[in-house]
Formats: C-alpha cells, structure tokens, sequence
C-alpha cells in the first residue's frame, strides 16, 4: 500500500527508510496514504500526523496504534 | 529505468473532502472559497506572493500582475488568477492562462496552470494536488510544468508526461561559462579565454553561413494577423494558436522582460519571427534569452537562432539561452553552435485532461512550447 502511494516499489521500502530517500513521499504521496486509510479502512490521517512521519516506520507505528498492522508473536 | 504509470486517483469529491478536512474546512466550503481574484484583491495577492514566494522577486508589482491576468477586466491579462479563501484570509493562488491549441485539424481549449502558491504551513495538506485536480475537471485539457519538488512530483504522478523542456546554451564569451561550469579551472584558463573566443566567434560565422533562399530578418514594432504557421503545423505538432493581440501583449508589452521580435520573411512573405529578451545571469554577465520563436522550416529556425547570436555579441552577451522541448528544434540548436546544459532534468512539464481519449491524443503529439507558455518571466 505504501509502495503504490508513494509510486515506488515494495523493495525500495524498509522501515528504516527516511522519508527524504522516497522521491514520492511528497505532498501528493502523503495525500494518497491519507486517502487509502480513508477509503480503505475508515482512519483518519491528519495533516500534522502525516507532517511528522519522518521514516516508514513511524507510518507503521501509526498502522499500530489503529491495529492495522499486527506485531508476529 | 521502468515506465510509468499513473496512480489511480481519488476523485475530486474524496480528495476534495481530505484537504477540507486538513485546511478546517467543510467539502463545500473547499470549491467555493476558489474564486478569480477580481481588482480589489489585487492588493492581497502581491502581499501573498510577496510573503510566501521562496525567490524574492523585485519586479512583482501591481502592473505585472494586472498584466498578467484579469482581475475582473475581460479584456485584460491572460487567463484568471484564483485565489483560494478560508474565512476571510487567501490560502493559494492559481494562475490559469487560456490555451487555444490546434492538433491534426482540430482544435482544443484549455489552460496552462502556473503560479501556484500554497500557504507554507498547509504544504502537507494535500492543497496543491487538489488544485491541480480542480484544473483537470474544469477544463478541456491541462498543461503543467514543474518548479520545485512538490510540483514535479505532481506533474509526474497527475498528468501524462511531455518531454521536458531542457535549456541550451551557446557560449559568446566563455569566462563566466567556464567559472561556471567548472569552477577550479576558472582563474587558470583565463588567459586562454579571448583565443578561445575568437576561435568560437569563427566557429559560428562558419556554421552559419546564410544558404540560398534563406529567408531574411526584419524588425518587427508590431505582430500582424494572421500569423504564419509553423511549417509542420499540418502534422503530428500539437500548435499553441496565438494571435497577433496575444504575441503584442505577451512579448512586446511584458512589463517584466519586454522583448525584441523579428519577422523571418521569404520572397516579401512572413514565414515566422523570433523574439529575445536580455537578462543577466547570477554574476550579473548579461545573457540573450530567445523567448518565443515560430519558423516554416528548420533552416529558418537556424537562421532566426544565428541572428540571436549575432545579436548577443554586438551587445556583449555571455552566451544565448533557449529552452527547446522538440527534438527536431534541439537538432537545429546543436547545428547552430547551442550545447545542451549538462546535468539538467530541465522543466519537466506533463498534459491532462477528463477526457482519457484527449489525454492520450494530447501527451502522444509532438510538443514544440517556448516560453511563451511558461511562467518563469525572470530569468
């Protein structure tokens, strides 16, 4: 999912990945993460959330906290 | 590198319903705070640009802006200069220049978007993007070019993609080319620098040695309708229709860089004109800028380009710059003595439109823009 907002490729993401090292995770790339948790799974990403995401993992973290993204046991 | 393809997008409504969302706004709030500015906003959008635009710009004044669009005058400017309002306060502009465009016998109305502007503190709010979409459902067709990182990332992901316009240069004096380009070698080949120039101003008497039926230049006070069409207007080009109004306002009347023109002429007929413009690069050398061209041949293109070199070395120039999009323009700039820029992705520009047939039509023709069609009036 991320890899389709931000118009890249799975392999290109990790989440240490920094937000500067994908060309894509501009102000249109963010507006897409936000529509995809909006029509896909009803969450709501706000401006200032999307703002201070600064690597893929705080994007996973966020998918955390709305239990969209599960810890393996 | 692999191709790419658009990303299907949200709709207007949904994109429409986050940004609002983002910016505290209701979704009908969001499409009727978008309104043309009209002459008492004149006032609000200097002070806008004036705050927010990263590069200060000491000519942007009230007789450009009202130049540049209508501001509630039909008759004036070129297009409309929107401005989005949230509770009384601007947010964005939107500058949309009206496009006329004629491709294989048909013709398209559309507009040029430029001069967008968002609030610095809403970059992250998806603005731009819905801007831009707004423009693609409200109008025939679209073209964009991008200026920073934000507005390529759009032009690249929302609209089908052109080719970039990239910029070529044809150095006169190589001082300030060489300081630039390689700057450790600068001071040391100075002493080279007039063998070297005079070996240059040789190279381009010879490449441009006038061949027969060549078609000769004027100077021109005032363009006339009906302009000539470009010689390959007929084919596979998609052709930007200016009219003579249009060409005397935008080039000769710019109060930002006004321009010199000429009419390329054969046998007593017009075949095409070019106009220039001189600026002055970031060491203040100044620099001959061909702004707009149009030609019935590629040798009369080379001869309007030879001219503007002529020109540049009576008045001292550094070098002539153009920005060519059309491979079949570029081949004729490397013949005249232009190099193309080194390491430069050039403006990357893309076409869109509702209407996924014209999209497709649109973004497979050959495109030939000058800066005619560009926002950049500074250099």
């Amino acid at each position: 999912m991320l890899a389709e907002c931000f118009g890249t490729t799975a392999d290109a993401l990790s989440p240490d990945t920094a937000r500067d090292a994908v060309p894509g995770w501009d102000s249109m790339g963010a507006l897409m993460l936000m529509a995809e948790l909006d029509e896909r799974f009803g969450i709501e990403l706000s401006a200032e959330n999307s703002r201070s995401m600064r690597r893929v993992s705080d994007v996973l973290a966020f998918l955390r906290t709305h239990q969209l993204l599960l810890d393996a046991a | 590198m692999p191709a790419r393809t658009l990303p299907a997008l949200p709709d207007l409504a949904v994109l429409g319903r986050l940004v609002a969302r983002n910016l505290g706004m209701t979704p009908d709030e969001l499409p009727q705070g978008l309104r043309p500015a009209s002459a008492a906003d004149l006032s609000v959008v200097l002070a806008f640009r004036r705050d927010h635009l990263h590069v200060p710009m000491r000519w942007d004044d009230p007789s450009y802006l009202r130049w540049r669009y209508r501001f509630g005058d039909p008759d004036a400017g070129f297009g409309e200069m929107m401005v989005l309002w949230r509770q009384g306060e601007p947010v964005a502009l939107l500058g949309l220049e009206t496009l006329r465009c004629r491709h294989a016998g048909s013709e398209f109305g559309g507009v040029r978007g430029m001069d967008l502007l968002v609030r610095p503190d809403l970059h992250e709010s998806g603005l731009g993007t819905w801007l831009n979409r707004w423009m693609i459902e409200h109008h025939g067709f679209v073209l964009a070019m991008g200026a920073n990182a934000n507005s390529i990332g759009i032009v690249r992901r929302l609209f089908r993609p052109l080719p970039a316009r990239l910029t070529f240069t044809h150095p006169i004096d190589l001082r300030p080319f060489v300081a630039r380009r390689w700057p450790r070698w600068g001071a040391a080949s100075a002493p080279l620098m007039p063998v070297v120039n005079i070996a240059l101003q040789w190279r381009h008497a010879m490449l441009a040695l006038p061949a027969a039926g060549a078609a000769e230049l004027v100077p021109l006070t005032r363009f006339a309708d009906p302009l000539p069409a470009p010689g390959d207007a007929g084919g596979d080009r998609v052709v930007v229709q200016n009219t003579a109004d249009h060409l005397n306002r935008r080039l000769l009347d710019n109060p930002r860089r006004p321009c010199r023109a000429l009419a390329l002429r054969r046998a007593g007929r017009a075949v095409g004109h070019v106009a220039w413009a001189e600026g002055a690069d970031a060491g203040g050398h100044p620099e001959l800028h061909i702004v707009d061209w149009s030609a019935a041949s590629p040798q009369d293109l080379g001869v309007a380009f030879d001219a503007a070199v002529r020109e540049a070395r009576t008045r001292r120039c550094s070098c002539v710059r153009v920005v060519l999009q059309d491979a079949a323009e570029r081949e004729v700039a490397l013949r005249s003595g232009f190099l193309a820029s080194a390491d430069e992705e050039g403006r990357i520009a893309g076409v869109q439109s509702r209407d996924d047939v014209l999209a497709v039509r649109l973004a497979s023709a050959r495109w030939a823009l000058t800066d005619v069609t560009d926002d950049a009036d500074g250099f």
